[in-house]
């Protein structure tokens, strides 16, 4: 009877063991890798980098589409060469997957997992809520001290990575701004001898449109560039300070306005409704899942409201494409928070990141390493200057989201489909930035926790009305009004007000 | 008269059967039928069950990517293989032991693993153990072991059928025989109860087949041993994420796999869970009866 106890009690003590066992195995290496790094040395003199402590390793991360990079751990040699020697650290590049980097930063930061930078993207949609949930941390401090060559390459980009009057991120140096138009396919614009110089507004786009319908009824001629937006909101100026819900647009000044009332807003979607009711557009457009830009380059499109418009004028890949700016570039916050460098709350050196910053966006050597890769195994250096990747499956990355966009050469794919040299490229590129303004609000970022259950109620009906007028394919006068009524109900007033508020507090706070 | 109602009976319910049938299977051949669209087809009249132009471009492209996707599809492999050959090793081994009602403890050990089925840590602390205690992240371990390994419910599943259908005579005349506990367990329980075991089985593997989380928590993203499904998932929600979210013009789609690509790759994705399942489908059913009712 004894005997026929233990063995059961036996397998089970020998299930558990084998099950915590298994997990066991393999934590040696990692544990003691986590304490060596904890030597915690305050920097002595300002503005030195001190040579005499431990290398620390920065973490990085950043987001990406998920493709793997063989070739990463190259790179990081190559970098770690050079940060080594500069600021004695090494840096630990990790990509997370882009959909998913809240939920990921958000359990690294819980569970305190090593992570010093983390790139926000779009850094609009995350400052606000990370920083009031202090996962980031204010540098206002270490940029000081630390990252003289950021103030001097983005510093006028500053203010875009501040929330409630501190610096909590450095906003990527990107390409020049982007403004909003048409882009219309130049085969048939030849085909019929359309000429589009001096074309400005919405009116002057009818001729345009009646002439190509006319030759091709069957073809749609006009489809919104992402199939997420609408046409009218392309095609009109708003500065949202934040989100939707008021904002400031081209003869507001300072005052929030609500855009669903505006002139221009109104204007441009009773156009679009007259277009859609001439034929010149899809009727299922505002449920197709296709994007405008993907149409258009299959022939399936003649023209999209887009908001891509460059100072090129119109690519020559895949095919020829010509562009109709209906406003000069203007930059707002929201630009310039596309991408974002954050520092990490639970970072052991937020002065060992700032460092690593400041390096990368004065060094050409680094930006290029990290944008291009090796030369020679990533990318061929061609005669012009610019970098030739065609040939390289190793190492890439989708975004301009490191190192310092003006300092790295160009990728000859983009001056390619421009049609233009690279000289030239580089001399419009300069000449679009300095026509480029910033909006009034630059800056400036709306923070919605006080009046979040608004946004809330507003973002719902904004889902249900905006697409569908703003593409036309509902009657204009009635259900815009309807919309306006259901958005007041909502609360857009207060939100509209809290906005207004917060944004004079901080007009006051920069005239001083 | 009642063998025409019967008739009636069977004609209405064949009829039922058919249609709820046609319905379950028309997703799959709308996702057979899309990765085998060419790619303009697609793009203007969306997806048909008739396409205009048949294409295998997409899936020349998955050959092309083979070296991506087809070590996934190891990993999935060997991560279902391994993960639930010790999962339901586990499971009937500790539902075999606590079937005994005379093991100490017993009632202990049926209160965690009843608590922890209904109660767990949630996510961050579950991460935490995993990741810092037990290390770990971007070792194949990371798709092996979180919430799949051991159901607490499938270990009731078989020990009620060890407690309810294995003849107790059978068990006693072994051990008269002078067999061990483990060979009993072996020879005899493990013998008799293939339908669950096929039942457990047939569910632990899909789950390991199905499983994305743990590759989306527990792997970096440049980790080489993505799952099939993580790899799928991952494709699909960026694709998502950029139309949803104005990330500026700046990001193209253009690295990722176009509409057929991915309807290719989820088709590649269920073809093996889609040819397995008919083979044990007998005992499936067998199974999932099984253990519920008692003598």
């Amino acid at each position: 009877m004894k005997e026929k106890k233990i063995l059961p009690v036996l397998m089970a003590t020998i299930l558990t063991v084998a099950v915590v066992g298994c997990g066991n195995g393999n934590n040696t290496n990692s544990s003691t890798a986590n304490n060596s790094n904890q030597s915690k040395t305050e920097a002595s003199e300002t503005g030195k980098i001190n040579f005499n402590e431990e290398p620390y390793t920065i973490k990085m991360n950043y987001a990406v589409l998920g493709q793997e990079q063989p070739d990463l751990s190259k790179i990081e040699a190559k970098l770690n060469e050079v940060t080594l020697k500069e600021i004695n650290a090494k840096v630990d590049l990790e990509g997370v997957s882009l959909y998913n980097t809240a939920n990921v930063y958000a359990l690294k930061a819980s569970s305190g997992e090593k992570m010093d930078l983390m790139m926000l993207m779009p850094g609009s949609s995350y400052l606000s809520s990370f920083a009031g949930r202090k996962m980031i941390r204010p540098i206002d401090k270490e940029i000081a001290e630390w990252g003289p060559a950021l103030k001097e390459t983005a510093g006028d980009l500053l203010p875009a990575g501040q929330f409630k009057g501190e610096q909590y991120a450095v906003p990527q140096i990107t390409s020049g701004k982007l403004t909003f138009g048409f882009t219309l396919n130049k085969n048939i614009l030849d085909k019929y001898n359309i000429d589009i110089t001096g074309v400005s507004s919405l009116d002057d786009m009818d001729a345009i449109f009646e002439k190509v319908h006319k030759s091709e009824p069957s073809l749609t001629l006009l489809a919104p560039e992402v199939s997420s937006s609408d046409m009218a909101s392309f095609l009109v100026y708003f500065d949202g300070l934040g989100n939707t819900y008021g904002g400031l647009t081209d003869d507001s000044g300072t005052k929030v306005v609500n855009l669903f009332e505006t002139e221009q807003w109104v204007n441009t979607a009773k156009k679009v409704r007259e277009w859609y009711q001439k034929g010149y557009i899809s009727k299922d457009v505002s449920t197709s899942q296709d994007d405008g830009g993907t149409l258009l380059d299959n022939g399936k499109v003649f023209a999209t409201a887009s908001g891509s418009i460059h100072f090129n004028g119109g690519a020559t890949v895949p095919i020829p494409k010509r562009t109709i700016a209906l406003h000069p570039p203007v930059l707002t916050t929201a630009d310039s928070q596309l991408f974002l460098w954050a520092v990490s709350s639970s970072s052991e050196r937020p002065d060992k990141a700032i460092q690593f910053l400041n390096l990368l966006n004065s060094s050409k050597e680094l930006s290029t390493l990290l944008k291009y890769g090796i030369e020679g195994e990533h990318y061929e250096l061609n005669k012009d200057g610019t970098v030739d990747t065609s040939k390289n499956e190793n190492y890439r990355n989708d975004w301009l989201m490191f190192g310092n966009y003006n300092l790295m050469p160009l990728d000859s794919s983009f001056v390619q489909s421009s049609g233009i040299s690279a000289d030239k490229y580089r001399a419009r590129e300069k000449e679009w930035n300095d026509k480029t303004e910033k909006s009034p609000g630059y800056g400036f970022m709306f923070d919605p926790t006080p009046v979040k259950t608004e946004v809330a109620a507003l973002d719902a009906i904004v889902q249900q009305y905006r697409k569908v007028i703003g593409n036309g394919s509902v009657d204009t006068d009635e259900l815009l009004k309807k919309f306006n009524d259901s958005l007041y109900a909502a609360g857009l007033q207060k939100v509209m007000d809290e906005k207004q508020r917060q944004f004079d507090e901080w007009l006051a706070t920069k005239g001083k | 008269m009642i063998e025409n109602k019967d008739k009636r009976w069977s004609v209405a319910g064949h009829f039922i059967m058919i249609i709820l049938s046609v319905l379950a299977i028309a997703p799959f051949i709308l996702l057979l039928m899309s990765s085998i669209t060419d790619e303009g087809t697609a793009l203007q009249n969306g997806y048909s069950f008739f396409p205009q132009k048949f294409s295998l471009d997409a899936y020349s492209y998955i050959a092309t990517q083979w070296g991506l996707i087809g070590r996934g599809y190891l990993v999935s492999i060997f991560v279902t293989i391994v993960g639930t050959f010790v999962g339901v090793s586990i499971s009937a081994m500790l539902a075999y032991t606590l079937s005994k009602h005379d093991l100490p403890g017993r009632g202990l050990l049926m209160f965690l693993l009843t608590f922890t089925m209904l109660f767990n840590g949630g996510l961050t602390s579950t991460y935490i153990v995993y990741t810092q205690i037990f290390h770990i992240k971007d070792t194949i371990f990371g798709l092996l072991l979180p919430n799949l390994l051991m159901n607490a419910y499938f270990v009731i599943m078989f020990k009620n059928y060890f407690e309810h259908t294995l003849p107790g005579a059978l068990v006693e005349s072994a051990r008269i025989d002078g067999a061990t506990e483990f060979k009993i367990f072996y020879k005899i329980a493990v013998p008799l109860s293939v339908p669950m075991f096929v039942t457990v089985g047939m569910t632990s593997a899909l789950s390991y087949w199905n499983d994305w989380t743990n590759g989306m928590y527990y792997l970096s993203t440049n980790s080489n041993i993505q799952s099939i499904q993580t790899l799928l998932n991952n494709i699909n929600e960026n694709i998502k994420f950029l139309q949803q979210n104005n990330v500026g013009t700046t990001v193209t789609t253009a690295d990722l796999p176009s509409v057929t690509v991915r309807m290719a790759i989820a088709v590649v994705g269920v073809l093996p869970m889609l040819l397995l399942f008919p083979l044990f489908q007998r005992w499936f059913v067998n199974g999932a009866t099984e253990g519920a009712v008692k003598e």
